[in-house]
C-alpha cells in the first residue's frame, strides 16, 4: 500500500480506514483522501505556498521528497539543518575547474568540505564548496565569499591556508590546505589521549621532532595507565584520561592553544574576527600543529554593513555572552579570546562550562551563570590554569585578556613553568575596577589603596604585572595605527584609555598618543608629546622621525629636514616602523625616497610575517606624488601593480580604487601633454572606470564620486561631471569636503551656461574662504560679465583694487580682473598708480619670493618683459612653481588686447606647470576650456 | 493597491531625500535580493550582480530627485525590471562605449509594461520578492521563537523534535508556529492585489 504523510506534519499516517476523510494522529490535521491517494485539503495550496517560500528564502526546494528525519545527534549542536542545504552533494572524479572531487570530509557551516585534487598543480587540497548557489540568497553567497575572502588574508602557521577561490558553473569554492589530523571535538569525544604529553613526546620523536617547550626529563614520568595511553577508538574510559592528567599534560594543553591563540591574533591585527572558535574549528594536526579553520561567521571589521542582523548564529555552548545576548554591535576580537577559554575549558575538563537541556537554557547559562572554577571538580589542575581559563571566559569582555596575544603569553609562561601575568581575581582587583569606574569621587579612596599596596608589597607585584598588561594593550593599539590606519585612531581610543587606567608607562603612553594625534591632525599636540618624550631619550629613533612627519605638517620644512639629517647621523631606521616615519617626514620633499623607505618598511614587515597595508598604500601615495610632481610614467609602473593588490586584498574599500583613479588620470595627462591623444584617452576611461567601482566599493565615501566627476570633466561629459559632484556634496562630512566640491563644481556650471548655478557655487565658495579674491571679486565679475552687465563687473574688480591697506597680490589681481574684462587700461593704470603704495608680503618658505612679486608687478603693470619674469623663474629651485602665475597674466595679457590664439597659447602653458597648490592650473584652465569652446568669446573684448 | 502601494510611495519619498540614508539601506533591504537574484538568474557572476544591484539603487538614488512616481503610468516592478536589465546591459557592453544612465523622467512605461510582463523569469522573482515581503511584514505580529521555528522546521526542513529541542519550544509549538506564520502569510497575500508593487 502507498503510503500518507500529513502535509501538516509530514507523520506517516495509517490509512487503514476506507473514509475519504483521514486524520493525523500527530498533529491532529483532517484531510481528504482523493483516489491518487494525496491529501486534497487546502493543505496542498500549503504545501505549494511553503515549496514557494522555501525557494523565496533560499531554502532547498526539492526538500519535501526526500527523507525528512534528518536527527541532531545529542551531542551535535552544528548546523545540522543548514546542512539540509547540501543535499546535493558533488560524486566523486567530478570537476570544479582546476579541482577533482576524491570524497566528501564534512560538513561546516557554510558548505561542504571535500577532499579534492587541484590537477595543474598535482596536489591534494580541502575544497570548501557553496553548492548550486542558485538556491542560496545574496547573503550566503556574500557571506561564503567573506569567508573566503577573511581567510585569504590570513597568513600564519596557525591558521589553514587559502590557495584559490572562483566561481565555477554555479558553485562557489575555494581550496585550502589539507591538513592531516583530527578535529579537537573529534579528539575531546574520541581521543582524549592525544591531547597528552607523552602522546606529543612519541609522535613528535617518530617525526623526529620536538616542537615542545616541555621538559624532556619530565616526559616520560608518570605515565599513564598502558589502556589510556593506547587505547582503541571503541573502548575508552573518557573520565579516567580525563582525571589522570599530570602537569606536563596540562602544559601541554596550553602550549596547544598558545598556538590557537597566535592565530587568532595574527587574525585579529587584520581586522577578522572568527565569531565562531569552537573545538570542531580547530585542527591538531598529524605534524603537532594547532590549525584553525572555518572563519565561517568571519566578520570583517573593516565591512560593518556585513554584520548578521542580531541573527545568533554560532553554536550556544561556545557563544560569548554578548554574541548569545544578541548585542552585535559590541562583538569584538574579544568574542574569540572567551570562544577559545571554552573551548580551554573543555579540553582541560572534559565538560561544556554551561549546560542546559535546551538551546534556551544554555544561553541563560551563557549570559547570567558564573563558570564553575575547574579545581572544584578536578582539584589536579593546576591554579594557574584555571586563572587563565576563568579570565578568558569573563563575562564583562574588559575583564578579558585584551588581546589573544595576551593569552598567548599566559598561556606559554604557563607551558614553561613560569609564573603567568594573570592575577588570581582578588578584591584588589575588584576595588581597582571599581575605582576606575567612579574615579572623580573616590580618588582620596584609590591613594589609600595605593598606600595598602605599597605597604603590603605583594600587591606590588600584582600592579607591575599590571602593567606589563597594559603596555600589551597599547602594543595593540600602535600596531594598529601604524600597520593598518593611522587616520582612524577612534577604533584604538578606547584601549589607550583602558592602558592608561591600568598604569601604562608613561614613555609608551606618550609615544602612542602622539600618533594618535597625528592621525586626526593635530601635528602640534604630537610635537609637544614627543618633545617631552625626547628629552628623556634623545636617540628614540621613531619619534624622531615622526617628528619630523609632524613639523611638515606645520609646514616647518627646514626643522623637519633637519630632523631627519639628524636620526641618519644615528644610524636612520632600523624597524619597518621607523622606515615608515621616516618616508611620510619625507613623503612630499622626496617622493622616490619616500617610496622605497615605504617598500623597505612593507618588506621587512613581511619577513616577520606582519601584513603593513598601510606602508602598500603610501607606496603607491608616493608614487603617485612622483607622477604629479615629475611627470613620469615610470612611476604609474610602479604605483599601479601595488594598488591592484590593495584592490585584490580588499583592504580600504574605495581608498585603493580612489588612489588608482588619479594614477591613471595623473598618466592621462602626462600622455595629453605629450600630444598622444588615443592613450590619454584611454587612460582617463580606466581613471573613470576605477573611480566608478570605488563608489560602489565605498558608496559612503565622499572621495570616490569627486575622481569621478573629474574624469568626466576631463573626458568632456560635463553634465555627468556635475552630477558626479553633487554626490560627492551629498557624502560630504566635513566643510572642508564640501567647499572643494563648489571649487570644482561652478566652473562646470559655468562652461555649460548654468550662470545661476555657478554663481551660487561660487558664493557658497566665498563663504568657505573669504581670503580668495578670485571667488569674493573676480569670477563673480566674470558672471556678471557674461550676461551683459559690465557695469557691475567693474564695480566688483574696482572693491578689490581699493581694498585697504593696498596690499601688490590684491593689485595684481585687480588688474587680472579688469584684463578679464578686457579694460587693459583700467589694469595698468591701476597697477602704476599704485605703484608706491602696496606692500609687498613675503614668504619665508619660498627663497625668491620677495624678488618674484615685484618682477610679476613689474610685468603685470608693463614696466618690465616677460623674459624677465622667465629667467627669474628659471633661474629657481623649483621653476614650475613660478611658471603658471606667470603664464596666466601673459594670457590675460594677451585676452584683454584680443589676442585670442596668443592668449590660448600662454594659458596652455599654465596647463602645463604644476603649483603645489594647482591655482593657475586652475585658474588658467578655467578661461582656456572657454576659450577653446566657444570661437566667439568673450563677446565683451573686440578681436 | 492601498497600503502596499504607500508603503512603497513613501521609500519612494524617503529616496529623494538625500540626506536620509535610511532611504537607501531600506531599498537595499528591500529590493536587493530580488535584483540580485534576478541578475543571477540571467547569468551574471556574483561580483557583477552585487554591482547591478548597487548600480540600481544609485540609479534610482540619483533619478528620483523630482521624479514624480504616477501609479497610473505604469508599475515600479516593471521599472524595476528595466533598470536591472539596463544595468546588466551596461555590463556586457562594459569594454564598448556605455549608454548612459536609465533617465526616469523620460522613461518609456508602455514599453517597460510589455516587456515585464513578458519575462517568466522576472515574474517569477518577483512573486518571491512578493513573498518574502509578505513573510516579512508579517513577521512582527510573531515571537521570536515561532518564527525561528517556523523557518528551521517549516522552510529549513528540520524534524518537529529537533526544531523543539533546537528553539527550545514544545513540539505542539513547533506544528502550531508552522500553521500559524503560513495562515498570516496566507491572508497578507491575499489582503493586496496580485499586481500591486510591492
Amino acid at each position: 500500500m502507498a503510503e500518507l504523510y500529513c502535509p501538516s506534519c509530514e507523520s506517516r499516517i495509517d490509512i487503514t480506514s476506507p473514509s475519504a476523510q483521514v486524520h493525523c494522529y500527530t498533529c491532529g490535521s483532517s484531510m481528504l483522501r482523493s483516489d491518487s491517494q494525496e491529501a486534497t485539503t487546502g493543505h496542498v495550496g500549503d504545501n505549494r505556498l511553503l515549496d514557494d517560500l522555501r525557494e523565496a528564502f533560499g531554502y532547498d526546494v526539492t526538500l519535501r521528497d526526500k527523507t525528512r528525519r534528518v536527527s541532531i545527534s545529542a551531542s551535535s549542536d552544528d548546523h545540522a539543518w543548514t546542512s539540509r542545504h547540501t543535499l546535493h552533494a558533488l560524486s566523486v572524479g567530478s570537476k570544479l575547474g582546476d579541482f577533482e572531487i576524491i570524497r566528501e570530509i564534512g560538513h561546516g557551516g557554510m558548505g561542504v568540505v571535500y577532499r579534492a585534487r587541484q590537477l595543474t598543480l598535482n596536489r591534494e587540497v580541502a575544497l570548501k564548496v557553496l553548492p548550486d548557489y542558485a538556491r542560496h540568497g545574496r547573503q550566503a553567497v556574500r557571506r561564503f565569499r567573506n569567508e573566503a575572502r577573511a581567510a585569504a588574508r590570513l597568513n600564519h602557521a596557525n591558521v589553514v591556508p587559502v590557495y584559490a577561490q572562483g566561481d565555477f558553473e554555479g558553485h562557489y569554492f575555494y581550496a585550502m590546505k589539507l591538513v592531516e589530523g583530527a578535529s579537537l571535538d573529534q579528539i575531546i569525544k574520541a581521543q582524549p589521549q592525544r591531547l597528552s604529553s607523552t602522546h606529543a613526546a612519541q609522535h613528535s620523536s617518530s617525526l623526529n621532532m620536538s616542537p615542545f617547550a616541555i621538559p624532556q626529563r619530565t616526559m616520560k614520568e608518570e605515565l599513564p595507565t598502558a589502556d589510556a595511553a593506547h587505547p582503541s577508538d571503541d573502548d575508552i574510559n573518557h573520565d579516567a584520561e580525563i582525571s589522570h592528567r599530570t602537569k606536563e599534560d596540562y602544559r601541554y594543553i596550553a602550549s596547544l592553544l598558545a598556538g590557537v591563540a597566535d592565530g587568532l591574533d595574527h587574525a585579529h591585527k587584520h581586522g577578522v574576527i572568527h565569531r565562531d572558535i569552537k573545538p570542531h574549528n580547530i585542527i591538531l594536526g598529524d605534524d603537532l600543529q594547532m590549525y584553525i579553520t572555518d572563519f565561517g561567521l568571519a566578520h570583517l571589521t573593516s565591512e560593518p554593513h556585513m554584520t548578521l542582523s542580531g541573527e545568533i548564529m554560532g553554536t550556544p555552548s561556545y557563544l560569548s555572552p554578548e554574541q548569545a545576548g544578541g548585542s552585535t554591535s559590541e562583538i569584538d576580537h574579544r568574542t574569540d579570546i572567551y570562544s577559545l577559554g571554552v573551548t580551554l575549558f573543555e579540553l582541560v575538563t572534559g565538560e561544556r562550562p554551561f549546560i542546559g537541556e535546551t538551546r534556551d537554557q544554555i544561553i541563560q547559562a551563557v549570559c547570567h551563570q558564573e563558570a564553575t572554577p575547574l579545581r572544584r571538580n578536578i582539584q589536579s589542575i593546576p591554579r594557574d590554569l584555571e586563572t587563565i581559563c576563568l579570565r578568558t571566559m569573563e563575562k564583562d569582555p574588559q575583564r578579558r585578556y585584551p588581546t589573544a596575544s595576551a593569552l598567548a603569553e599566559d598561556l606559554r609562561r604557563f607551558a614553561e613553568g613560569r609564573p603567568i601575568l594573570s592575577r588570581h581575581v582578588t578584591f584588589v582587583e575588584r576595588g581597582a575596577k571599581w575605582i576606575r569606574r567612579h574615579k572623580a569621587a573616590s580618588l582620596a579612596m584609590a591613594v589609600s589603596v595605593a598606600l595598602l599596596a605599597v605597604s603590603t608589597g605583594w600587591v606590588a607585584s600584582y600592579s607591575l604585572s599590571q602593567q606589563r598588561e597594559a603596555d600589551l594593550i597599547l602594543d595593540g593599539a600602535y600596531d594598529w595605527l601604524v600597520h593598518s590606519n593611522y587616520r582612524k585612531p577612534e577604533v584604538v581610543l578606547d584601549d589607550i584609555q583602558q592602558a592608561q587606567d591600568m598604569g601604562a608607562s608613561m614613555a609608551k603612553l606618550l609615544f602612542v598618543q602622539s600618533l594618535v594625534d597625528a592621525g586626526q591632525g593635530h601635528p602640534d599636540r604630537t610635537i609637544e608629546k614627543l618633545n617631552t618624550l625626547l628629552d628623556a631619550n634623545p636617540e628614540h629613533i621613531e619619534a624622531l622621525y615622526m617628528k619630523a612627519w609632524a613639523l611638515w605638517q606645520q609646514r616647518q620644512f627646514d626643522q623637519s629636514r633637519s630632523v631627519v639629517a639628524f636620526a641618519a647621523t644615528l644610524g636612520g631606521p632600523i624597524t619597518p616602523e621607523a622606515w615608515f616615519f621616516r618616508a611620510l617626514a619625507i613623503h612630499y620633499d622626496d617622493p622616490d625616497s619616500a617610496a622605497h623607505s615605504y617598500q623597505v618598511a612593507r618588506n621587512m614587515a613581511g619577513a616577520n610575517n606582519q601584513y603593513f597595508p598601510q606602508a602598500s598604500l603610501n607606496v603607491a601615495r608616493a608614487y603617485n606624488q612622483i607622477l604629479f610632481a615629475r611627470r613620469s610614467l615610470d612611476a604609474f609602473q610602479e604605483a599601479e601593480p601595488v594598488l591592484l593588490q590593495l584592490v585584490k586584498d580588499s583592504f580600504y574599500a574605495g581608498t585603493a580604487h580612489y588612489l588608482l583613479s588619479i594614477t591613471y588620470r595623473l598618466a592621462a595627462e602626462i600622455y595629453r601633454d605629450t600630444g598622444n591623444a588615443d592613450k590619454a584617452d584611454e587612460y582617463f576611461q580606466t581613471a573613470l572606470s576605477w573611480a566608478q567601482q570605488g563608489e560602489l566599493a565605498a558608496p559612503l565615501d565622499n572621495r570616490p564620486p569627486t575622481a569621478v566627476a573629474t574624469c568626466l570633466e576631463k573626458l568632456g561629459k560635463l553634465e555627468d561631471a556635475i552630477a558626479a559632484r553633487d554626490r560627492a556634496e551629498s557624502l560630504a562630512v566635513h566643510d572642508r569636503q564640501r567647499c572643494e566640491g563648489y571649487y570644482y563644481r561652478w566652473r562646470l556650471h559655468y562652461w555649460l551656461g548654468h550662470l545661476d548655478e555657478a554663481l551660487t557655487d561660487i558664493q557658497q565658495h566665498a563663504a568657505c574662504d573669504a581670503e580668495d579674491p578670485f571667488f569674493t571679486h573676480i569670477y563673480p565679475a566674470l558672471i556678471d560679465a557674461e550676461r551683459g552687465d559690465l557695469t557691475a563687473a567693474q564695480a566688483r574688480i574696482e572693491a578689490l583694487a581699493n581694498r585697504q591697506p593696498y596690499t601688490a597680490s590684491d593689485s595684481i589681481l585687480a588688474a587680472a580682473g579688469y584684463r578679464l574684462l578686457g579694460m587693459e587700461d583700467a589694469a595698468t593704470t591701476l597697477l602704476i598708480s599704485h605703484q608706491n603704495q602696496v606692500s609687498f608680503l613675503s614668504d619665508p618658505s619660498i627663497p625668491i619670493y620677495d624678488q618674484w612679486q615685484r618682477s610679476l608687478y613689474d610685468y603685470c603693470a608693463g614696466t618690465q618683459p616677460f623674459e624677465v619674469l622667465l629667467t627669474l623663474a628659471q633661474s629657481s629651485e623649483t621653476p614650475w612653481k613660478f611658471l603658471g602665475e606667470a603664464y596666466y597674466h601673459a594670457g590675460l595679457k594677451a585676452l584683454a588686447s584680443g589676442d585670442r590664439v596668443e592668449a590660448i597659447k600662454k594659458f596652455e602653458q599654465t596647463r602645463k606647470s604644476f603649483d603645489d597648490t594647482a591655482d593657475f592650473r586652475y585658474n588658467g584652465g578655467l578661461v582656456l576650456r572657454r576659450l577653446k569652446a566657444d570661437p566667439t568669446w568673450p563677446g565683451w573684448i573686440a578681436p | 493597491m492601498g497600503t502596499a502601494e504607500s508603503t512603497h510611495i513613501t521609500l519612494l519619498l524617503r529616496l529623494r531625500d538625500r540626506s536620509d540614508s535610511m532611504g537607501w539601506a531600506e531599498f537595499d533591504e528591500r529590493y536587493g535580493e530580488l535584483l540580485y537574484r534576478y541578475a543571477r538568474g540571467r547569468g551574471a557572476k556574483h561580483e557583477t550582480a552585487e554591482d547591478v544591484v548597487q548600480e540600481v539603487t544609485m540609479y534610482l538614488f540619483k533619478a528620483m530627485e523630482g521624479f514624480e512616481y504616477d501609479a497610473r503610468k505604469g508599475r515600479f516592478r516593471s521599472y524595476l525590471r528595466s533598470a536591472v536589465v539596463h544595468a546588466l546591459g551596461r555590463r556586457a557592453v562594459k569594454e564598448a562605449k556605455q549608454p548612459a544612465p536609465l533617465d526616469p523622467h523620460a522613461f518609456d512605461f508602455i514599453r517597460a509594461e510589455k516587456e515585464s510582463s513578458a519575462d517568466a523569469k522576472w515574474e517569477r522573482e518577483w512573486q518571491m520578492h512578493r513573498l518574502r515581503w509578505a513573510l516579512k511584514s508579517v513577521a512582527d505580529e510573531f515571537e521570536e521563537k515561532t518564527l525561528k521555528a517556523f523557518e528551521v522546521h517549516a522552510l529549513g526542513g528540520l524534524s518537529v523534535e529537533d526544531t523543539a529541542k533546537q528553539v527550545g519550544i514544545s513540539t505542539s509549538s513547533v506544528y502550531q508556529a508552522k500553521s500559524r506564520v503560513l495562515k498570516r502569510v496566507k491572508a497578507k497575500l491575499d489582503s493586496i492585489d496580485p499586481d500591486a508593487d510591492v
